[in-house]
């Protein structure tokens, strides 16, 4: 391998540093490959740059009224236009992207925390506990997604947490699921009983042999998840039982601006785009992942 | 050789697996000792049990479906049978340890191979980070890889397959174990790596003074190894004998055999001689001696009564009753 550097590369330190970024530009160089993977990367990182810096890169404040102003087109004042109470898209548009990742981050930390552990026992032991946890899952799997969501943030109230708890619990069994055939996959690996044979515990094996060999899907899966949980905010906002106004969340923006749509088309284009370009960025990732993981499918 | 009490005893070791067609017998009525220091090689064909041996010492067998019916296996006076699970993981790596034969996929391909090699210090001596480290490097330059201060942060997939066995032994010997098992090391390897892992196992056996379990469908290579030697047979040990009088007086008629099919270049104008039959069928295996249906010496009385292993002459044992020519 051309990563890595010769021995004489002095200390050990500067050698496994050296021996680090080598592997991580390895990495990077297999998803540039794939160009659409870049792209969705790209987008990915602008909306996250947005979210975290979105004070310093607004033109107004994302709350203040303007009725004087309101349904504007795009002009070098409002850059993409005012909504119809005169507030700057733009702005709150930018501010929508830390209410998006806010909610997409907690929630698809959520489904994963649960998740994989679920996947990880079921098909490690096999048996009853996997024949107990995935019946949960089926049951859970069983409610329309979109429709269990709205029922849960109906039955839990508003607020960010019960909105967590909304568009997490969905996506529990998909990650149970995979870990579930990634470890079914993996526990029959001779590493594994190599890792027995040195005396360790199952516990041990499991998390620290087993789990970071089913990466790969988890990575997949985690970047279509946050695609869904940006969806399923935005529709829950959508339909009002998101956030709550004055939010600047994209769903709350479609919704507040739709009854003006022949008056303003503009308004509601913007939020709509971003909404969609943020889900396709996560897509794009997921697939150019899921391409590099499994080489074969790739050359097909 | 055996004085006082060997450090390894397996008795009467019986392992069933429970498959859909029927209990499948894989290891039947075995029992052999280990002396400490002393090396113990096992031959016999595919599925004749061999590893099916080794993984129950360890207690290692998958269960279900398998399950050891009976026996005893004594670890300095212990039965081993006996002990709970959580007892079994300190002896696991620490005072017995197992080499595999796939050094291609026994190592874990997402860390480091001293990540690998220091758990086990973590987890039996509690060692640290650092110090852990320093070991991994020692037992690493102990298995004379070149420059074992880059190689531990190396990933597998770096490594050749000799490479990757040598750190699979380092791995077994970290802790110092007492007994060895190294189940058909050299298998996957080409021939000139295997011969310099032979006599790695050598020297590292007489440095680090433990008993070694060498297993392999090879009889040059055990012979090259082991003072005693077992064979096995559809899961029963037929012979144990010195390694001398194994080659020059074979006892039992499948190790005669198995001496016979051994190609030879002052015989190469003659056909090769062969064992006739295929292995019997472990879940339905013949009564009696399950070698008779093979055997050219077969009588009534291998056909019904099956025989057991006794003490023919010094200390060779064989299972048959006409052994010898």
């Amino acid at each position: 391998m051309e990563a890595i550097p010769s021995q004489a590369s002095g200390t050990l330190w500067s050698f496994r540093l050296a021996n680090g970024v080598a592997r991580f530009t390895a990495g990077f160089k297999v998803i540039a490959r794939n160009r659409l993977a870049l792209v969705g990367l790209g987008l990915i990182i602008v909306g996250i740059f947005c979210a975290l810096f979105a004070p310093f890169l607004v033109t107004h404040d994302p709350y203040e009224i303007n009725i004087a102003e309101r349904l504007q087109s795009p002009s070098f004042a409002h850059w993409l236009g005012t909504d119809f109470m005169g507030r700057d898209t733009y702005t709150r548009m930018i501010f929508g992207a830390r209410t998006a990742f806010q909610v997409a981050i907690g929630a698809v930390v959520l489904g994963a925390m649960f998740g994989i552990p679920i996947g990880l026992l079921s098909g490690y032991f096999g048996r009853w506990v996997d024949m107990a946890f995935m019946r949960v899952m089926d049951s859970i799997l069983a409610f329309p997604g979109r429709l269990l969501a709205i029922a849960l943030v109906a039955s839990l109230g508003g607020g960010l947490f019960s909105l967590y708890v909304a568009i997490g619990v969905n996506s529990i069994p998909s990650y149970a699921r995979i870990v579930r055939g990634a470890v079914l996959s993996q526990k029959e690996r001779e590493y594994v009983e190599a890792a027995r044979m040195t005396g360790e515990a199952d516990t041990f094996i499991m998390f620290r042999h087993i789990l970071p060999n089913c990466m790969a899907p988890i990575l997949v899966r985690l970047s279509l998840d946050f695609a869904n949980a940006i969806l399923t905010e935005s529709s829950l906002s959508f339909l009002g039982l998101g956030f709550p106004p004055p939010t600047p969340s994209w769903g709350l923006m479609l919704k507040e601006v739709s009854p003006f749509l022949e008056l303003q088309p503009w308004a509601a284009f913007f939020p709509g785009l971003t909404i969609s370009l943020m889900i396709l960025g996560f897509n794009l990732l997921g697939d150019g992942m899921r391409d590099v993981f499994d080489p074969r499918q790739y050359q097909r | 050789m055996n004085t006082g009490q060997p450090l390894l005893e397996v008795r009467n070791l019986t392992v069933e697996f429970q498959l859909k067609q029927g209990i499948l017998r894989a290891v039947n009525n075995v029992s052999f000792s280990l002396a400490e220091g002393e090396t113990l090689g096992i031959v016999g064909e595919t599925g004749s049990g061999k590893s099916v041996t080794a993984f129950s010492i360890l207690r290692l067998i998958p269960s279900p479906p398998g399950r050891i019916a009976g026996g005893e296996i004594l670890f300095d006076g212990k039965n081993l049978l006996n002990k709970s699970e959580r007892e079994m993981q300190k002896i696991r790596g620490s005072k017995i340890s197992m080499i595999f034969q796939e050094p291609m996929t026994s190592l874990n391909p997402s860390y480091t191979i001293g990540q690998q090699i220091s758990e086990c210090y973590r987890i039996h001596l509690g060692d640290s980070r650092k110090v852990s480290r320093e070991r991994a490097e020692q037992v690493l330059s102990s298995v004379r890889v070149p420059s074992p201060k880059t190689l531990i942060d190396r990933y597998p997939y770096e490594l050749s397959g000799g490479m990757r066995q040598r750190v699979m032994i380092a791995m077994a010997l970290a802790c110092q174990p007492r007994v060895l098992i190294a189940d058909e090391p050299t298998t996957a390897l080409d021939v000139t790596i295997q011969a310099q892992i032979l006599e790695l196992l050598k020297e590292l056996q007489e440095k680090f003074k433990m008993a070694l379990i060498f297993i392999s469908h090879n009889l040059g290579v055990v012979a090259s190894l082991c003072n005693r030697i077992g064979v096995m047979y559809a899961g029963s040990l037929v012979e144990v004998s010195g390694k001398k009088s194994l080659f020059t007086k074979p006892l039992h008629p499948y190790t005669m055999g198995l001496l016979e099919a051994i190609p030879r270049p002052e015989h190469r104008d003659r056909p090769l001689t062969a064992i006739p039959g295929s292995i019997c069928n472990l879940l339905d295996p013949p009564s009696g001696c399950k070698f008779h249906p093979r055997c050219f010496k077969a009588k009534e009385l291998c056909k019904t009564e099956p025989p057991t292993l006794e003490k023919h002459s010094g200390e060779n044992l064989v299972a048959c009753y006409f052994p010898g020519e």
